[in-house]
């Protein structure tokens, strides 16, 4: 991995030539080496070559549906980063790249801002695995694994065991969305009515979100799942030519 | 017969008049003769032409006429020297006889006159009473089939015999209504009326005809293939051709104009459907190139002008021009996702995943979703820990929340509050979003919820008024509601979603693990 640190490569597989290039010119000024293709066997083929560090993905491809380019890039026992440009109202869609095994979306029409928060919490998320650290971090959240005890804003909270698995879960995918079904797998089991996820994020957003009506933290994606929200880590994109976002940087606490 | 006596006799007499009219003289004989003993041969011969009188009266013409016939030959056999002799000496006897012949000969003829005039009066007012119940029946019939029922079922109860309406469909006659329901329609009558549509037109003009048991009149509608309307005969009554009778006749007239009425309703609302989509189509035209090619003007002025004046733009100018550029654009994402979001509501694709969801997560999730939107206002939430859970599709109730909290900070001015309230009890939970801004006269209260209505005080706000007609297909969807008013506190709009609440299974073991 860490040899990538010089170039991230991204690759876009999309057959709409406007939209392509307009990637690569957005992501370019950010020190990404982009890459194109307008079909999915492309994406195929780059994963074996291994020479790109990450995909963005549109799911109506002519050749290979997205939803297979994913299925069979996870078969094939990568973990690249894929993100799905996806069209609104498409719920569905949404879930079912997720549950392949795609990390994350955007919805077209996106904002290249948007976009780039997305790919830096995948790279962070790449660099620094957060599961297996004693002390995870998001934004203002604190998780000490071996006491299992919680913090926000410098406050301790109580969680019960149930409560504390789901918020480490979320700070451990601190940025990225997780579906209804990944979270219930992950902290309850299958079988599990979802009804049970809403009960404990309310709970959870009553002790962690200052009003718990307007969260800002514990982001619903209506239809799809969760995200914990982080601050936009873009000084961790590690080359970075351009300057680094003054707010961001001052929102994300010094390492420990 | 269960009948009481007296009234099987006047039956039995109404039907064999000439009997009638014989036992009405036989009568009179027997009184004439004790009158003939007691006044010596004077006066008994009224007594025979009030029995006349009576039988023209009753029965009519022919029944009376015998009566005289009857009523002579007993005076000449009974009453003239010789007795018991159909001979006669007296002159005078001859003069009487000829005489009373002559007076019963008139009041046969005058009374027999009468009668038929009360009896055409009496059949006039119960035809027209019979008639103007028929058709006050059919005049609340409101579709064809209702029409064809209610003929059937009426035509029955009138004139007690079964009743069919036949349309000849396709070479084979369709029975649309019947009364009884078991009426049994033979082959003969089914032949007649699935050949009858094949030569209507040479039939058009020849009225009623008869076939198998059944007396057909036909309904004469515009329509190219008219029914008929069959009415079961009695024994008898089927000749070569039907007796005229203005009733039925009447009826079936009656029957084609309701049938007519019906027709040219369901064509007047068809045709009202019809113009009320070509005013959405326009509508939808006059949006489309207005809302959206306006936006799109900016965006192609700004790029255009971007690519040609580069070198001598200033920085300043070009961000600018580059803004612009963004933010039309995302103005015509959200008119097209909202030109979507109808057409998926009006072509009823809109099928809600409904869950028991927790209103506050929707809520929440709108607000942030509308973070931008609200940048300039205050925002205050009232929704108690407690709400019980809704029964909605969280995707969509988010979207119609959306529409409402962004339709208030658009028409409410900067720095003004927005306050959000949600209530519930066992059966619904509401949501009131009440802003500061001017409100919305009564009169368009309703209205904004109608596609592309935009309120007359909506200045020049952007926005294709689709926003709230949305909310309500959507909230529909989900067996909810949105209903507008003014506050009646200050001035302002509320606007008040109700939603169902869901029915939960208990969660009880929550906290268990």
């Amino acid at each position: 991995m860490k040899t990538q640190l010089s170039s991230p490569r991204i690759l876009v597989v999309d057959d709409e030539a406007a939209i392509r290039q307009s990637l690569r010119l957005g992501l370019s000024p950010d020190g990404y080496v982009v890459t194109e293709s307008d079909r999915g066997m492309g994406a195929l083929e780059a994963v074996r070559r291994r020479d790109t560090d990450l995909i963005l993905l549109d799911l109506g491809l002519p050749d290979l549906g997205g939803l297979e380019v994913i299925r069979r890039i996870r078969y094939a026992q990568s973990d690249i980063p894929i993100i799905v440009l996806s069209t609104r109202s498409d719920e569905t869609g949404k879930v079912a790249a997720l549950d392949l095994g795609a990390d994350d979306y955007v919805t077209k029409p996106f904002g290249i801002e948007e976009l780039l928060a997305r790919i830096r919490v995948l790279q962070r998320h790449r660099m620094q695995p957060a599961e297996d650290q004693p002390v995870m971090e998001a934004g203002e959240l604190r998780l000490n694994q071996v006491h299992r005890t919680a913090w926000i804003r410098g406050n301790e909270i109580n969680l019960s065991p149930r409560e504390y698995a789901l918020l480490r879960l979320l700070v451990a995918h601190a940025g990225k969305v997780l579906t209804h079904g990944f979270i219930l797998s992950q902290v309850w089991g299958t079988g599990t009515d979802l009804q049970y996820l809403r009960i404990y994020i309310r709970a959870l957003r009553l002790k962690l979100e200052q009003e718990a009506e307007r969260p800002r933290l514990l982001i619903t994606e209506q239809g799809v799942g969760y995200r914990l929200r982080v601050p936009d880590a873009a000084e961790s994109v590690p080359v970075f030519t351009g300057a680094a976002s003054s707010a961001a940087s001052a929102a994300v606490p010094a390492k420990v | 017969m269960n009948l009481p006596p007296i009234a099987w006799l006047r039956r039995w007499f109404s039907r064999h008049p000439f009997a009638g009219s014989l036992c009405l003289v036989l009568g009179a004989f027997a009184l004439a003769l004790p009158i003939n003993l007691l006044l010596q041969g004077s006066g008994f011969s009224r007594v025979f032409l009030v029995a006349v009188l009576i039988s023209g009266a009753t029965y009519g013409l022919w029944p009376s006429l015998f009566a005289t016939l009857i009523s002579v030959l007993i005076y000449d056999f009974f009453f003239t020297t010789p007795y018991y002799s159909l001979t006669m000496d007296s002159t005078e006897d001859i003069i009487n006889l000829i005489l009373f012949a002559i007076v019963a000969l008139i009041i046969s003829t005058l009374t027999a006159r009468v009668r038929r005039y009360t009896v055409a009066a009496d059949r006039r007012a119960l035809t027209a009473e019979q008639l103007s119940v028929f058709i006050g029946e059919l005049s609340e019939a409101v579709t064809l089939q209702e029409v064809l029922d209610t003929a059937a079922k009426q035509m029955s109860a009138l004139l007690h015999r079964p009743v069919a309406l036949l349309f000849p469909q396709s070479g084979e006659a369709v029975v649309k209504g019947r009364c009884p329901d078991g009426a049994d329609l033979d082959a003969a009558c089914l032949l007649a009326v699935s050949t009858w549509g094949a030569s209507s037109s040479s039939r058009a003009g020849r009225g009623r005809f008869a076939a198998g048991r059944w007396m057909l009149y036909p309904l004469r509608t515009s329509d190219e293939h008219p029914g008929v309307v069959g009415v079961q005969a009695v024994r008898g009554e089927l000749g070569a051709d039907i007796e005229a009778d203005p009733l039925l006749d009447a009826m079936a007239e009656q029957i084609a104009l309701a049938i007519e009425r019906v027709v040219m309703r369901e064509r007047l609302v068809a045709a009202r459907v019809h113009a009320e989509a070509e005013l959405l189509r326009s509508a939808l035209l006059a949006s489309v190139s207005h809302d959206l090619r306006n936006p799109l003007a900016s965006v192609v002025g700004s790029a255009s002008g971007l690519e040609r004046q580069w070198p001598v733009l200033e920085d300043e100018a070009k961000i600018t021009l580059v803004r612009t550029i963004r933010n039309e654009a995302e103005r015509l994402d959200v008119y097209i996702a909202n030109l979507l979001d109808m057409t998926r509501i009006e072509s009823g694709v809109v099928r809600p995943r409904r869950e028991a969801i927790d209103l506050s997560d929707v809520l929440g999730a709108a607000l942030d979703h509308a973070t931008r939107v609200l940048a300039r206002h205050r925002v205050a939430i009232d929704a108690p820990a407690d709400l019980p859970l809704v029964e909605v599709d969280a995707v969509l109730l988010q979207q119609a929340i959306y529409n409402v909290i962004e339709n208030a900070a658009k028409y409410s001015p900067a720095g003004s509050l927005i306050r959000i309230t949600a209530r519930g009890d066992d059966h619904t939970v509401r949501i009131q979003v009440v802003d500061e801004g001017p409100g919305i006269p009564e009169a368009e209260q309703t209205l904004v919820f109608e596609k592309f209505y935009r309120a007359r005080n909506a200045g020049r706000q952007g926005g294709i008024g689709l926003g709230l007609a949305i909310c309500r297909g959507f909230l529909e969807a989900m067996r909810g509601s949105i209903a507008l008013a003014n506050r009646d506190d200050q001035r302002g709009a509320a606007v008040t979603i109700t939603l169902p609440v869901a029915a939960l299974p208990a969660l009880c073991e929550l906290e268990t693990s």
